[in-house]
């Protein structure tokens, strides 16, 4: 909201060292953000105000004349080629030479047509005021000639932003902020003067009836007679324009300018445009309207209307309507002001999507008790602007008058609170300055809240009040931070070790939206056919077709991210993301599953040292997982193919089982179809692991002392079924159950058709004995080894070499 | 060396020495060590030339033989320290080869480098890190929520004016996407009685998306219930912790505000770690935009209402809750300017995160 530093200083005294700066930081400091402060009008001056003496008509041209003019005392001819040059007497804006105008433009004495011209008469467009104006500014017969115009407008100012959090709709207007000035300072605040005008009994009348006493607490409505509608004076246009309000006219400007002022919505309506009386009633079903911004709207049966003879006339709170609106043909005006439940309010400006400064602040809650002096206020200015009377009498129907509300506030629990062993009387002085009465009763106060404050219903709330006048900045008066908790426990520990194990095997670590596009899960779950990674949770209202689901698998942001690396000429891309995919809860569970999986993509060269390395293969990948198993204490995952996944290449892939069966996750090649439909052209190799799964697995690490004794080691070359895998050899050898064999392992693997048979590969496997209480001989490890191969042959055919 | 064979002693004296001789001039030629040692057996050994000598000394008149016997040792000995002095020789040769040897230190180390730990997570690991030094338990909640947990339980009903301040997402099923950490402070009470004291990170989404806002977000809330908790712990928790995380000279700053689930509410500053706040350098100092302080994140006592939507006896217990986020102090910890970095997952942002 913002706030004119000028208009403050009418409604509060200050004192006379407070600039700008300081009021900011008293209010910030009171929990009135200023997020900024704006200089207006600094960029001009030297502009003052002048009476034309006499209008003569310029001698080398039509369109200009020659204005006499005087400012204090001097006189002298200024060109200006005007059309609304007014007659002598009047009042206008000379820029003498010397004056500066906005845009950093210097008058000086120039000729005009052989006719020398000491500086302009300027429009509001030239002094920055407006964006749009018909020819120079005339100024009102109360302006002295020789003042500086800025000042006589009041364009010079400061405009603070200030943030005002939803629960203070009190401070929604310059008197609110005055009053949290005025407790800062301990000053008081000045409320506006009502103007004098001339009033009139009777003319005009019109009847309320309010139906719905639940959406409307109080409604009033005032009548100003024989006014004209005409632009507002420059200074109200001003401050409008500075408070981010347009100016439209005289009597809507009036009820903006005293909206801005006491924060009191109002509506004038054109009286003679209204037939019957005014009712206040919710729409009924099918019910239309337009509103002043010619926009047609339906209406619902939950919005309020204000309605006369013909239908409404207002929708309560948020917009006039077109029929009844202010013209520059009104001459008599019914000035509305009234409250309207906040809920309400709310819910229509939502579904008609027009927020106004009125919704805003009946949605937060205006005070009914202002209401009287806010419609007198804005009644006199109408009537003043317009030169119009006011009708004696008003109309006031307040079917719901606010219940007074105290609230009380022991002392022990200010203190327990606050921390702070407060005594009464501080805690009195503070209420008291935020205009709060204060009672004693029991070991503490029964505290009367003003109306403005409807924010203000517990104690916590009155202990806020006396802390935030100065007590929040006071240094912490105790240090009481150890410990009390008695277990310390982190469920983002084992998802933190799987960081720091994928680091730790090369790398690194990203962060991609929880959600993705239903065409990327489409991609990932061979179009839909996997319901478990194709079905996932939707938004109701996404951002955008981009992020409309919720991910069923880190996958999607992992390809994402090596695109947009590929795509930027980072070629070599091991990326990693730890985190929750969302999943639909099996049998029909609303509550969907969320679990942590722990992904990484690989792309690129293996590291070569001075040269080129190697693409990237199956077995590079196999390596990063099985670091992060054997992190996690998992030595002995077993790894089965084919891969159960659809995004997966089905020849190189790989399911991940725990030693007791249970699926740990997946790896492998992704699927080229899949890459394709993902935008990646470059080969990339996947993993995606369970966390849950991986933390359960782990057990409790086992250690033995290393052996004393040397090994033995054997080898055994043989040609096997192409088909028969490592692991079912290392089975075959394992079945021998010889105590000897300690270790053992592939050393080669080698299919090159030159020398291997049709359907055969190539096994050399390395064989490692020993003893655990001697040395072996060469004869008991050549047994041992005998037997260990004997049992492979028993298992496969195979051809020794 | 049959011509040897009736020699006189004096003979023999000479052949001795002439087998020192012999042997000086063979070993010159050699260069390795298993030459050198076949050279000495050719001479010393069981059938060396030495021995045949030695089977002269029969024929010779035993008054002579102490003068042979002399003559036999020397050249022994002399044989012995040829070979010695030369192997020495060759061992030293060898090592001053072995250290003539370098390389290029300047050439980078062989292998993959340690990858690297995204700074959104290096920030709540050290967040984490700190509280669980105070004695705070670290707990965490699912990301698709109720309603009620999210506001209601929150003191935020639903035509909470609050409600206007984070715009929700919405999933089927009519549940949410959680808009803040606060929903695990109600799940972490509803689970268990009071005294509570945790700390919740994880991410929280709303629909905002520019320069400044990113729809998913990471965010850290604490939260503190127990008997007489107040305010002033509050604030010396909060110093603690900005001391701990930005250094020992930070202060905090707190602002009256308003959030529907605390009361009093206060918005938390921390001192400007890069110009501590002091002229001259405030004035231009691009962090804090000349301000000396760091909006960090907001705080207050747990509002009643909360506590009792929980269970908790309101009348017993008193606690504070505060939130920040883990973004924001990310992009203050480590100079980051621009917040979709944290997104884009261009590698050659994240590796300058390395892990450790």
């Amino acid at each position: 909201m913002k706030i004119s530093l000028n208009w403050l200083r009418e409604l509060v005294e200050l004192p006379p060292e407070v600039d700008a700066e300081r009021a900011a930081a008293a209010l910030t400091g009171q929990g009135l953000e200023v997020e900024g402060i704006e200089p207006k009008g600094r960029e001009l001056s030297g502009v003052v105000v002048a009476e034309v003496l006499g209008i003569r008509p310029h001698p080398g041209a039509d369109k200009l004349r020659i204005v006499r003019v005087r400012a204090g005392k001097r006189e002298e001819d200024v060109v200006c080629g005007a059309p609304n040059v007014p007659p002598s007497g009047n009042r206008v804006c000379w820029a003498p030479p010397g004056a500066r105008l906005p845009g950093g433009r210097t008058l000086d004495a120039r000729e005009v047509r052989g006719v020398l011209s000491p500086g302009m008469l300027c429009s509001e467009i030239e002094m920055g005021f407006s964006e749009a104006a018909e020819g120079i500014l005339i100024l009102p017969p109360a302006a002295v000639p020789g003042e500086d115009v800025a000042k006589v407008v009041g364009a010079v100012d400061d405009v603070f932003e200030v943030n005002v959090t939803p629960n203070r709709p009190d401070a929604l207007s310059h008197l609110g902020i005055a009053r949290e000035l005025a407790a800062h300072f301990g000053t008081r605040v000045r409320l506006p003067e009502v103007d004098q005008v001339p009033e009139v009994d009777g003319g005009l009348a019109m009847d309320v009836d309010i139906v719905d006493a639940q959406g409307c607490p109080r409604y009033t409505a005032r009548f100003i007679a024989g006014l004209s509608v005409g632009p507002s004076p420059i200074s109200m246009r001003l401050r409008l324009a500075y408070c981010g309000m347009r100016a439209i006219s005289n009597v809507v400007d009036a009820t903006n300018y005293v909206l801005l002022e006491t924060g009191h919505p109002l509506h004038a309506f054109d009286f003679d445009r209204l037939q019957g009386r005014i009712v206040v009633r919710r729409a009924r079903e099918g019910e239309r309207t337009t509103t002043l911004d010619g926009q047609e709207r339906g209406l619902v049966p939950e919005d309020l209307l204000i309605t006369d003879a013909r239908g409404p006339v207002a929708i309560a709170g948020i917009m006039g309507g077109a029929t009844s609106e202010v013209s520059a043909a009104t001459g008599n005006v019914l000035l509305e002001a009234a409250t309207f439940e906040p809920r309400s309010i709310r819910r229509t400006a939502k579904r008609l999507g027009i927020p106004s400064e009125a919704s805003y602040r009946y949605e937060r809650g205006v005070d009914a008790n202002g209401i009287p002096f806010a419609s007198l206020r804005a009644a006199s200015l109408i009537a003043k602007l317009g030169g119009g009377s006011l009708v004696r009498g008003t109309v006031d129907r307040f079917p719901r008058p606010p219940a007074k509300v105290t609230v009380p506030l022991s002392l022990t629990k200010l203190r327990r609170v606050s921390g702070v062993d407060y005594d009464i009387t501080f805690a009195i002085q503070q209420l008291t300055r935020l205009g709060m009465g204060c009672k004693p009763q029991g070991d503490g106060l029964l505290v009367t809240v003003p109306s403005y404050r409807p924010d203000i219903t517990i104690a916590e709330d009155l202990i806020e009040e006396i802390l935030r006048m100065g007590e929040y900045g006071k240094p912490a008066r105790k240090d009481r931070i150890a410990s009390n908790a008695t277990e310390l426990a982190n469920p983002e520990g084992s998802a933190d070790r799987a960081r720091r194990l994928l680091a730790g095997a090369g790398l690194s670590e990203i962060v991609t939206w929880a959600f993705v596009s239903k065409a990327a899960l489409a991609a990932i779950s061979g179009d839909g056919k996997d319901a478990t990674l194709g079905q996932g949770i939707t938004l109701r209202n996404p951002i955008s077709a981009d992020y409309e689901v919720m991910r069923t698998s880190l996958l999607p942001g992992l390809a994402d991210a090596l695109k947009r690396n590929l795509s930027r000429g980072v070629a070599d891309a091991w990326l990693f993301e730890v985190g929750p995919v969302v999943r639909r809860a099996p049998g029909g569970d609303a509550t969907p599953v969320e679990n942590n999986h722990a992904a990484g993509m690989l792309a690129g060269r293996r590291g070569g040292w001075l040269k080129p390395g190697e693409p990237l293969d199956f077995y590079d990948l196999k390596r990063v997982v099985e670091d992060v198993l054997r992190g996690f204490g998992i030595a002995d995952a077993r790894f089965v193919s084919p891969g159960a996944e659809p995004f997966l290449h089905p020849g190189v892939s790989a399911q991940v089982l725990s030693p007791s069966g249970a699926a740990l996750g997946c790896l492998g090649e992704l699927d080229p179809r899949v890459l394709r439909k993902l935008g990646i052209d470059s080969a990339a190799f996947y993993f995606e692991l369970q966390v849950a799964g991986l933390a359960w697995a782990t057990a409790s690490l086992r250690t033995a002392a290393p052996p004393r004794f040397p090994a033995v080691s054997r080898d055994v070359s043989f040609w096997i079924d192409l088909a028969t895998q490592a692991a079912a050899q290392r089975a075959a050898f394992l079945s021998a159950a010889e105590p000897l064999l300690c270790d053992l392992g592939v050393l080669e693997d080698f299919r090159d058709p030159k020398y291997v048979p049709a359907g055969k590969k190539g096994v050399l496997w390395s064989m490692t004995y020993r003893a655990a209480d001697r040395t072996l001989t060469d004869a008991e490890a050549d047994d041992a080894h005998q037997r260990v191969v004997a049992a492979l042959a028993a298992a496969f055919p195979i051809q020794i070499r | 060396m049959a011509s040897e064979g009736a020699g006189t002693a004096q003979d023999l004296v000479r052949s001795f020495e002439s087998l020192a001789a012999d042997f000086s001039t063979e070993i010159a030629g050699l260069r390795t060590e298993p030459e050198i040692r076949l050279a000495q057996t050719r001479y010393l050994g069981k059938k060396g030339r030495a021995t045949d000598l030695m089977k002269q000394l029969g024929r010779i008149p035993p008054g002579d033989r102490p003068a042979v016997g002399a003559a036999a040792n020397r050249a022994r000995e002399s044989i012995e320290k040829l070979v010695e002095e030369r192997l020495a020789g060759l061992a030293e040769a060898l090592l001053a080869g072995e250290l003539a040897r370098s390389v290029d230190v300047t050439l980078p180390g062989r292998g993959r480098r340690a990858g690297t730990i995204h700074p959104l997570s290096r920030v709540r690991m050290e967040i984490e890190q700190i509280f669980l030094g105070m004695g705070y338990e670290v707990r965490t909640g699912p990301l698709i929520e109720t309603e009620w947990n999210n506001f209601d339980a929150l003191n935020t009903g639903a035509d909470h004016p609050a409600r206007d301040m984070q715009d929700t997402f919405f999933v089927e099923g009519g549940l949410i996407l959680r808009s803040h950490t606060s929903p695990v402070q109600i799940r972490t009470m509803l689970a268990g009685p009071p005294p509570v004291k945790i700390i919740a990170p994880g991410n929280v989404f709303r629909r905002d998306d520019d320069a400044t806002h990113t729809p998913m977000f990471p965010q850290c809330e604490g939260l503190h219930v127990d008997k007489n908790v107040s305010f002033e712990d509050l604030k010396a928790t909060l110093i603690a912790f900005v001391q701990r995380f930005f250094g020992p000279q930070t202060d905090i700053r707190l602002r009256p505000s308003f959030f529907p689930f605390t009361e009093p509410s206060a918005e938390v500053d921390a001192s400007c770690f890069l110009c501590q706040g002091k002229q001259p350098a405030r004035a231009t100092c691009r962090l804090c935009k000349g301000t000396g302080w760091l909006e960090i994140g907001g705080s207050g006592m747990v509002h009643p209402n909360v506590l009792a939507a929980v269970g908790y006896d309101k009348y017993d217990v008193t606690g504070f809750a505060f939130g920040m986020g883990l973004s924001r102090m990310a992009m203050l910890k480590y100079g980051v300017t621009d917040l979709r970095l944290f997104y884009e997952n261009d590698l050659r942002f994240l590796q300058q995160f390395p892990a450790g």
